[in-house]
């Protein structure tokens, strides 16, 4: 094979690399780091509305928080596995008389995971609309989603647009 | 073994037993009172089951904290079907009433604040009579969608379409309509919350009467249940563009959807898709979007906008929790059914804003906001430069201060699309369209420029001088991004497959969005691919062979896109595999040569 065709394959491996966003990336492994969910995405920090946001360390099993001063409970991962860390959410949209639009945690809600095509296991969402799983480490679809890649020791976070809500 | 242990062992057996035996019946139960149970075998074992049916639909609000309760008892298998019935409202004391059809059961609380007014005073007693007019309400928005070619909302097992009554004031809500379970790989089901009474002040009720208030949400709300059944993937601001518009066409007297023109005319710079967020109401987003339907409806049919929806209907799934951007969806029907495109009836109906010819509803013309000028200019020599994103436009007007003679010359990129108007009647545009003259230019008289990108890409720029100066305008080099999460562009990719739609575009696109423009050298590459493409890509979409080339070609980099550490490990694999031979001849040819000197 041609050097060039080697080095644009190469290039292309690196510009895809980047593709999954593990919530452990550029971060202190050693310290809890916190997410929440802003109807769109999960994004670093505290929620500052009261709503319920992720505390993520590596190797530790991530934990939902309600309140920032609360105690953390750690519980390390087992050897080899992963976790994947998620919020159930009705995207809302609209509002005539405005403020219609954001989201709505679904509470309640069983979360299928598959991996090749066969169920692996079922979670539920809590009151918040979050869910954590430990899973082996290994590539899962989540709720019949794309797939993601859980990796030894890291929690990946994964929203899910589970309905709409057209709000007027 | 004594007695004592005997009826010990007695009470653990029972109690393991019932225990075990348990699960199955309140299952049933649970599934039965929410109206999911559909197998024989339960039904059997329903009628077993001593309930009291009314009392049931008249304590919801129990039912459903019983149901919470109880959750972790219930089977995996149960909690499926019934997890939807903790995001129902609860409703104190809830009662139902079907709708003389039968196609509607209204949801209402009969103590509390969610109770509607309690009055009863006619049909049938014992029902508020409000509720029988929501009823009724519904039942004549049905049959009038029903006779205007739309499939009606679909519901599980054809039951009746689920409303619930709630006082939505205190949240500012008209109505909320939310989706619920699929029915195909596209299309759901939806059920529906609307205010109880519309006799809050947020309603002005002294302007529109709660009957109008009910009557429009009615038609808006029932919409997207319809929206829902056609494609679940919708984009949501021609969602409430469709839903608003089609308020007037079947409650024409309300005219409340009128005061949500102003917003987008005075933001008529911002994309006709612009995303429906906290701030629609103060843009025009999406709601405001409705009269851009009013134009298409006039120049064909109302059907025009049905068949819009149908072809949603015929879309796949994009993937990715993402919607299916409605832009390239009506380009593509007015291209295929309607002789014409998207760019020109957008610029056909940015004329109208200003010409206000409009021929339906005659009576409302009136009440269709005026143009918003970005700028009025009243002293020259003027120079200006605008720069829009897509399907967006500006309009400026041009007052005398002395000059009777005015010439505008436009420099402009090829997506940008003009027009200019002496006191309401077009002037036609001199060489070319590069610039207009306005002749005898009287202190009354009007002068109008509209500006407007007729393209799905943003970045097109218009300069307009009265003295011929001009500045440089460059074609756009960069890519679309819609408001709903769909860009232009990947022109290569779209005349391989086919498809603006195709999942495998939409994989290569997301991967610009997501990855390539979030660094400076991937937008130095995309800004290269789109300086490079467009012809190249034109050239391959007019050969079946070259696309399936390009098809090939583009395989893999989609599955390293979709696959990046699979196809990653699989280069470094073959890297290596191809290392070793060209290593060995590599020392070889040095053997050779150390040997030879």
């Amino acid at each position: 094979m041609p050097k060039v065709v080697c080095f644009l394959l190469v290039l292309l491996l690196f510009l895809t690399l980047p593709a999954p966003a593990p919530a452990t990336g550029n971060r202190p492994v050693d310290v809890w780091n916190f997410y929440h969910f802003d109807g769109i995405a999960f994004t670093p920090g505290p929620a500052v509305d009261g709503s319920a946001f992720l505390a993520v360390r590596e190797k530790l099993l991530p934990v939902v928080l309600t309140a920032q001063t609360a105690t953390i409970e750690q519980t390390v991962l087992p050897d080899g596995s992963g976790a994947i860390a998620g919020i159930c959410y009705l995207q809302s949209s609209g509002g005539k008389l405005g403020g219609g639009s954001g989201y709505k945690a679904y509470p309640r809600l069983p979360v299928l995971i598959s991996t090749e095509g066969k169920e692996f296991v079922t979670v539920q969402t809590d009151d918040h609309g979050f869910f954590v799983v430990v899973l082996p480490a290994g590539v899962y679809s989540v709720g019949g989603g794309p797939s993601i890649t859980v990796e030894r020791g890291i929690a990946t976070l994964v929203p899910l647009r589970v309905g709409k809500r057209m709000v007027d | 073994m004594n007695s004592i242990h005997t009826r010990l062992l007695l009470v653990i057996v029972t109690l393991v037993f019932s225990q075990s035996v348990s699960a199955g019946p309140l299952d049933d139960y649970y599934l039965q009172q929410f109206g999911e149970a559909k197998s024989v075998q339960l039904q059997k074992a329903i009628l077993s089951v001593s309930v009291d049916t009314q009392e049931s639909a008249r304590c919801g609000m129990p039912l459903k904290k019983g149901l919470r309760r109880d959750w972790d008892l219930l089977e995996a298998s149960t909690q499926k079907v019934l997890a939807k019935q903790l995001a129902y409202p609860t409703l104190e004391s809830e009662s139902t009433f079907n709708s003389a059809a039968g196609h509607f059961k209204i949801h209402y609380a009969s103590t509390g604040t969610d109770a509607p007014p309690p009055t009863d005073v006619s049909g049938v007693i014992g029902v508020p009579d409000w509720v029988e007019t929501v009823a009724a309400t519904f039942e004549n928005v049905y049959t009038s969608y029903i006779n205007m070619g739309y499939q009606p909302a679909p519901t599980v097992a054809a039951a009746p379409y689920d409303i619930y009554l709630l006082d939505l004031a205190p949240q500012k809500y008209y109505g909320v309509t939310t989706s619920d379970q699929f029915v195909s790989s596209t299309a759901v089901t939806s059920w529906m919350e609307i205010d109880n009474n519309f006799t809050d002040s947020i309603y002005n009720p002294t302007i529109y009467l709660p009957l109008q208030s009910l009557q429009i949400t009615a038609a808006h709300e029932y919409h997207h249940a319809i929206q829902y059944g056609y494609n679940y993937y919708f984009d949501i601001w021609y969602a409430e563009a469709t839903s608003t518009w089609i308020e007037d066409e079947l409650y024409d007297g309300v005219n409340q959807l009128y005061n949500y023109i102003p917003a987008w005319f005075s933001n008529s710079t911002k994309s006709l898709d612009l995303a429906v967020g906290a701030d629609a109401v103060s843009v025009g987003a999406g709601y405001g979007r409705w009269i851009f339907n009013r134009y298409l409806a006039e120049k064909y049919t109302p059907a025009m906008i049905r068949t819009a929806w149908e072809k949603l209907a015929s879309l796949p799934s994009p993937g990715g929790g993402a919607d299916i951007p409605m832009v390239p969806v009506l380009d593509s029907l007015l291209s295929s059914t309607y002789s014409s495109t998207l760019s020109d009836d957008f610029f056909g109906f940015t004329k109208r804003v200003y010409t206000r010819d409009w021929t339906n509803h005659a009576y409302d013309i009136s009440k269709i906001h005026v143009y918003s000028p970005v700028a009025t200019f009243s002293t020259y020599p003027v120079n200006s430069t605008v720069t829009l994103p897509h399907y967006a436009f500006a309009y400026y007007d041009f007052t005398t201060s002395g000059v009777t003679f005015l010439t505008i010359y436009i420099n402009k990129t090829s997506g940008i699309k003009t027009a200019m108007f002496k006191n309401g009647s077009e002037i036609t545009a001199e060489t070319n369209g590069t610039s207009y003259v306005v002749s005898d230019f009287r202190p009354t008289d009007k002068v109008v420029l509209l500006i407007a990108n007729t393209t799905n890409t943003d970045g097109h720029t218009a300069n307009f001088s009265t003295d011929g100066t001009s500045t440089v305008v460059t074609e756009p080099t960069t890519s679309t991004t819609s408001a709903s999460g769909g860009g232009g562009g990947c022109f290569i990719a779209t005349a391989a497959y086919g498809s603006y739609l195709h999942p495998q575009v939409q994989q290569l696109r997301h991967f610009r969005d997501n990855y390539l423009l979030t660094n400076a050298a991937g937008r130095a590459f995309v800004a290269l691919y789109y300086r490079c493409s467009p012809p190249l890509a034109d050239f391959i979409a007019q050969h079946e062979f070259l696309r399936g080339v390009a098809r090939l070609l583009l395989t893999p980099i989609v599955i390293a896109v979709v696959h990046p550490l699979a196809s990653g490990a699989t280069l470094l694999l073959a890297a290596i595999m191809l290392s070793r031979p060209l290593r060995r001849r590599y020392l070889e040819r040095v053997v050779v040569g150390q040997v030879q000197y």
